[in-house]
């Protein structure tokens, strides 16, 4: 029997993670979860759909209001204010305090915020609570400018387009969309599809000053506006910690452990340093932060677990359409294998004859034998690699996409 | 190379694992399931994967699910969610009394003297089919047919696909009977350890004939031999019944139907496999083909029986299907699986539209003595 007390700050992918696996191990322990955010663990990604109302309530939770209690997981509502590493103590927001035995900052990440002049009532999309606000002020004529075309930018952007809006602009400050997951040429043919869309994109634009609902933009265009979002990336958010060693986010090891003792770190608010790079990265992607809570989990209870190096897997919905980035597709050097149409953009990268990275837009056919396939040898292949019905799992030798067959 | 199946179920945990993880919550894996009734969301899924605290609904919709595909077709995220449905299937704490008929003594090691008597009668009743039930030693030959539990099948498709086999002059072994069962339905009703047992088993017996080319007219099957082929690299190559047929195509006179006959794909061979092809080029020799789906992978399920869980689902499923073969203009469906056949079978008796499995079709437009009867079709033809 276990009377460890565990602690985590924070309700989202990363804290459930953590939590779910601690369970696993240990099924006694007290497991506290402070949430600020007033609602249950929820999908981000699928906030434009819930706006759009292709989603309900039920269906962007991702887990059901019984899964708390079934788990045996203590949610305690509040803000952190402070953490007392020496006194293992945690301060709420109504001066609560919670003792902890192994603490996890989970806390994931805000949304930045550009001053303009003269822009007030601007809004954010990150949050349930952001997409409600959203939701509150569009009406089908509603004119919107988003700021920034990254991808947040671009889903919001997809998710209205799909409601029938078309008084949309995107205002970005490069001269394409969709970085860091898209390269120039993938963002433009991206572009394509949004302006046949009838989106307006302000491309190596931004917004300088705002006067009378009528964003006023450095090239000299101008776009009235009766809703303006700011998507312009994100910042990690975590509470004051005495000797917390931080870069731009909380910094963590192959274990997820900070460098205070019982002090773990996992999702949003960490970066983990990456040697190929020498440089710290932060965590920004759903199965990233999965991952770092499991690991998180795991070490909290003793049982040895560390982040494996497993090439990069991101797929979801870009704009409207189906993506996925898998490996170093947009590193410089090697052959890059094209095919694009209208509806479909596949690029590989093969480096030193072997396979290094995708991007998949539109027909990702293949996608998670391809993951398997990277540093696989390719290049007696040449060009075929970009079919769609490229025997992928022929060559890993897993079938992988359905491993049953 | 030997396989006893095992690695599917860490296999199985890995991609249920990674599921758990990478799930963004679009909920389309549900939106499009043609069982879910409930409208159950992926929440209440994992939740239960997670947690292991089930819920009515859950249950019931487990039970249902036939394991067509469709969820994971439609994930954004690369969730495979039927292969989620399946660990949940395993993980359900009592076998639901339904799924016992659908089982009932396939491939079951445990029931042996039952089988034995079973196949004495099983015999008897499969007419020329009979010496080829549960064969205590199977001939090797080049070419085996590889029917397993459907040899017993009302579509008498069996019967129909040897005929054609004697008719090109073809030498041939046949493997039948409950116990050379694909394991399918035992994964499909959640146990994991009987499906390992048969795939294993089935390996033994295929190796028995030491055949070039095994053929079987069943989806499941067939990708239980795809299955197969890839885990233990084996020499034979598996075909669809379709594909086996299309390789003689030319050495026999085709006499077409004079009505145009609508296709449908299984979730197995089209959907999963990605071959829509060979039962499209087969049936454009029988009849004049009519698409029912923009997209092969569209195509309505043909709900499995819905493993006898739920008779009301699949009359909605039915009426969907029988309403777009009569709106595209079709006098008929084609099948190129015995399950699809026999899921079929009764609404559209009821409906008097000719639901033909390929092979009894193939085999009546080659006679040469009788004109083609389409009539007949619902009935499975004449052996």
């Amino acid at each position: 029997m276990s009377d460890t007390r565990y602690v985590i700050i924070g309700n989202g992918v990363a804290g459930i993670s953590a939590a779910q696996e601690i369970r696993k191990v240990d099924p006694d322990g007290v497991v506290s979860i402070i949430a600020d955010e007033p609602d249950p663990y929820y999908y981000r990604a699928s906030l434009s759909e819930w706006i759009s109302e292709a989603s309900t309530d039920e269906m962007i939770r991702a887990r059901t209001p019984a899964f708390y209690d079934d788990m045996g997981f203590e949610t305690i509502p509040g803000s952190v204010t402070g953490v007392d590493p020496e006194a293992k103590g945690v301060s709420l927001d109504d001066e609560r305090q919670i003792r902890y035995d192994k603490l996890l900052i989970a806390t994931g990440a805000s949304p930045n915020r550009i001053p303009i002049e003269g822009l007030t009532g601007d809004l954010a999309y990150r949050t349930w609570h952001d997409a409600r606000d959203i939701k509150a002020h569009i009406s089908p004529t509603s004119r919107v400018l988003v700021l920034g075309g990254g991808v947040l930018g671009l889903e919001l952007a997809g998710g209205l387009v799909e409601i029938g809006m078309h008084d949309i602009a995107i205002v970005q400050l490069l001269d394409f969309v969709g970085p860091p997951l898209l390269d120039q040429p993938a963002g433009e043919w991206l572009q394509q599809r949004i302006a046949a869309d009838g989106v307006t994109l302000f491309l190596g634009d931004t917004v300088e000053r705002v006067e009378d609902s009528v964003a006023h933009l450095r090239s000299g265009a101008e776009w009235p506006f009766d809703i303006f979002v700011q998507s312009v990336g994100v910042r990690a958010r975590y509470p004051a910690i005495p000797d917390l060693e931080v870069g731009r986010s909380i910094r963590i090891n192959a274990h997820c452990a900070t460098n205070l003792p019982d002090v773990y770190a996992a999702g949003d608010c960490t970066e983990t340093y990456k040697p190929a790079l020498g440089r710290w990265m932060g965590t920004r992607i759903w199965l990233d932060c999965a991952r770092q809570g499991k690991v998180a989990g795991c070490s909290m209870t003793g049982v040895d677990a560390s982040l494996a190096e497993f090439p990069f897997f991101n797929a979801s919905i870009i704009y409207n359409l189906n993506y996925a980035y898998i490996g170093d597709p947009n590193v410089e050097g090697g052959e890059v294998h094209l095919q694009t149409s209208e509806t479909a953009y596949r690029k590989f990268r093969v480096d030193d004859g072997v396979l290094a990275g995708a991007v998949l837009m539109g027909d990702r056919r293949g996608m998670m034998a391809i993951h398997k396939a990277i540093g696989q040898p390719v290049a007696a292949y040449g060009d075929a690699i970009v079919q769609a019905d490229f025997a992928w799992n022929d060559l890993t030798g897993q079938d992988w996409d359905y491993l049953f067959y | 190379m030997k396989w006893d199946g095992s690695e599917y179920e860490a296999s199985l945990k890995r991609i249920v694992d990674f599921g758990l993880d990478n799930c963004i919550g679009s909920n389309d894996c549900m939106r499009v399931c043609p069982v879910n009734r409930l409208k159950v969301n992926q929440n209440e899924l994992d939740s239960v994967l997670v947690s292991g605290v089930w819920t009515d609904r859950v249950k019931t919709f487990v039970t249902e699910c036939v394991q067509c595909g469709d969820c994971t077709l439609a994930c954004p995220a690369g969730v495979q969610r039927d292969h989620m449905m399946l660990m949940l299937k395993a993980m359900l704490p009592s076998i639901p009394k339904q799924w016992r008929n659908y089982y009932m003594l396939k491939g079951r090691q445990d029931q042996d003297l039952i089988i034995t008597l079973y196949d004495v009668v099983a015999r008897l009743l499969a007419g020329r089919l009979g010496k080829y039930v549960d064969k205590a030693k199977l001939e090797q030959k080049p070419l085996l047919f590889y029917f397993g539990c459907y040899v017993f099948s009302p579509s008498k498709a069996p019967g129909a696909t040897l005929q054609l086999a004697d008719r090109l002059g073809l030498d041939y072994e046949v493997l039948a009977g409950v116990r050379s069962c694909c394991g399918w339905p035992q994964y499909l009703t959640g146990r994991m350890g009987y499906g390992q047992q048969m795939i294993s088993h089935l390996q033994e017996l295929i190796e028995e004939a030491n055949p070039e080319t095994v053929v079987t007219g069943c989806a499941e099957c067939y990708a239980a031999l795809v299955r197969l082929k890839k885990k233990t690299g084996a020499s034979w190559r598996p075909l669809t019944t379709p594909e086996w047929l299309l390789q003689h195509a030319d050495t026999l006179t085709w006499r077409k139907f004079d009505t145009p006959i609508a296709i449908h794909d299984s979730c197995h061979v089209t959907k999963k496999l990605g071959k829509p092809d060979p039962a499209r080029q087969l049936l454009a020799r029988i009849a004049d083909v009519v698409e029912i789906a923009d997209d092969p992978n569209a195509c309505v399920c043909c709900g499995y029986y819905n493993v006898h869980a739920n008779h009301e689902l699949n009359e909605q499923l039915h009426h969907d299907k029988l309403e777009v073969v009569r709106e595209r203009g079709a006098e008929g469906m084609a099948v190129e699986c015995v399950t699809c056949w026999e899921s079929f079978k009764e609404p559209f008796k009821k409906a008097d539209v000719p639901l033909w499995e390929l092979m009894v079709a193939a085999e009546l437009a080659t006679r040469a003595e009788v004109a083609a009867r389409p009539e007949h079709a619902t009935r499975g033809g004449a052996l």
